[in-house]
């Protein structure tokens, strides 16, 4: 005869109702785990345009410029209740394709219901690149045809800035701004968003020294023009300008 | 499988019908004589064959079919007349993703219903022809990116198959086949390349094996 004692049967049904509770997050968490890995599903029966033509700053076309087409969106998973479980990147290349002798490109793509739809043109690294940004999560373009019309890529000049001290108690003060080689443009269905798009933006540097000697590297865009202000010892500012018109382009001031 | 529920319910009913007779058969075949030359009372058929796209559409400028394979029933109804289900798929490459989107596979469905008539052209020899009328389809694309995505196109098609079968022994058979697909699909596209999408062609060329039951056809079956 098995004489069991109330208190071990509470323990019992406890101890059971725990284990079922446990084994019900566990498989609620894999189905969930395998739900957030289902693949990434796009618009059924559509295909989109996207067409443009490249040029220069000539207003030359470009040849071989390299075009794709993307779709760039955060993806969340139930874990990010948790602040630890880092978002993820879902990055989809959905068509590629480059210019002709004429400058020109047209690709058929898929279409992905996205926040951050991205038409990227890059020609190498001598030509500053273009990004095209839309939403296409509600919106769907006229005769579902992207048209970039022409895209001017600059090209890109480098300059070096060299200060060269040759008494130890002066100092300099120098300041310009230049153009940062890049371009991305923002479009709400179909129209330039300018306050929001960063179209050769300008940069500018500012550096004060005393005694002793500097150097640095920039990149700017073929063609811009760059005004360099500094003042040797708190004298009056001199102004130059700059227009960088070679591929490489050195400034050497001496204080 | 996107099918309608009404062609679902046919296959399944087709199916169940064909296992429950194919049944009786078996169970017949040990006590009756074995017949010379047999009228397929049913098959099944199972194939390979290879797709090709063809025509002035955008899949035929930009894939190119790596096989296929089908599974059919198929219940002779009167003398040569027979109806049938296949269910199969065809799998494509991309081999220009510039014309169609940046996926690399196409799985396109072959689920439909047929009737078709054969009949012998020596003791060993069949030559049949078969028709899908309509059935409907889904292209499944399929992209390899940094995260696996699909996209899924639809439409419908009429198919029309010949085929030459040789009987090994009373119950079975190889056959060669030949297939001409023709596809309606509902991609929407820009106006410039939309007449690219509205169809698409394709020739299947296949091989297969037949696994033969019965000695009558089905109405006789029922009459006599």
């Amino acid at each position: 005869m098995i004489i069991t004692q109330p208190s071990a049967i509470k323990h019992i049904l406890v101890l059971n109702l725990l284990m079922r509770t446990a084994f019900f997050l566990l498989k609620l968490i894999i189905i969930l785990f395998f739900l957030g890995c289902q693949p990434k599903e796009f618009e059924k029966n559509t295909r989109i345009l996207i067409t443009g033509s490249v040029v220069d700053q000539n207003n030359s076309p470009i040849d071989g410029a390299s075009i794709q087409v993307l779709t760039d969106d955060e993806v969340g998973s139930i874990f990010n209740i948790f602040p630890f479980v880092p978002t993820a990147n879902q990055i989809f290349n959905l068509a590629s394709t480059q210019t002709n002798q004429l400058g020109e490109f047209s690709v058929v793509s898929l279409l992905n219901r996205s926040n951050n739809f991205i038409v990227s043109v890059d020609k190498d690294d001598n030509y500053a690149p273009y990004l095209f940004r839309t939403s296409v999560l509600d919106y769907t373009p006229d005769n579902l045809t992207f048209n970039l019309n022409s895209i001017s890529l600059k090209e890109k000049s480098n300059f070096d800035l060299i200060l060269i001290n040759q008494n130890p108690s002066s100092n300099i003060t120098i300041t310009f701004n230049y153009e940062i080689p890049y371009c991305s443009e923002i479009y709400e269905e179909g129209i330039l968003q300018e306050d929001v798009s960063y179209c050769y933006p300008l940069e500018t540097f500012t550096v004060s020294l005393q005694g002793e000697d500097f150097s640095r590297s920039f990149i700017s865009t073929s063609g811009s023009g760059i005004q360099i202000s500094y003042s040797i010892n708190s004298q009056p500012e001199i102004v130059e300008t700059i227009i960088l018109n070679q591929s490489e382009n050195v400034v050497t001031i001496t204080y | 499988m996107l099918l309608p529920l009404p062609i679902k319910a046919l296959i399944v009913c087709f199916f169940t019908f064909t296992c429950c007779i194919g049944q009786h058969d078996i169970e017949n075949l040990e006590t009756e004589e074995k017949p010379k030359i047999s009228k397929t009372y049913y098959s099944y058929n199972l194939q390979y064959f290879v797709p090709k796209a063809f025509g002035d559409n955008a899949l035929a400028e930009s894939t190119r079919g790596t096989g296929g394979f089908n599974f059919k029933l198929q219940l002779g109804v009167y003398k040569g007349f027979f109806v049938g289900a296949n269910v199969g798929a065809a799998y494509l490459e991309v081999t220009n993703p510039e014309i169609v989107g940046n996926y690399k596979k196409t799985t396109v469905r072959n689920n439909y219903l047929f009737v078709g008539y054969e009949f012998y052209v020596s003791e060993k020899f069949r030559l049949g022809l078969s028709l899908a009328p309509y059935a409907e389809t889904t292209y499944k694309n399929k992209i390899f990116d940094a995260v696996e995505g699909r996209q899924f196109d639809t439409g419908s098609f009429f198919s029309v198959e010949f085929y030459t079968d040789y009987k090994l022994s009373p119950y079975i058979a190889v056959f060669a086949s030949y297939t001409y697909r023709n596809d309606k699909l509902n991609i929407l596209a820009p106006d410039e390349i939309q007449s690219q999408f509205n169809s698409a062609n394709f020739h299947y060329v296949g091989v297969g094996v037949k696994l033969c039951f019965g000695q009558q056809d089905l109405i006789s079956l029922l009459f006599d």
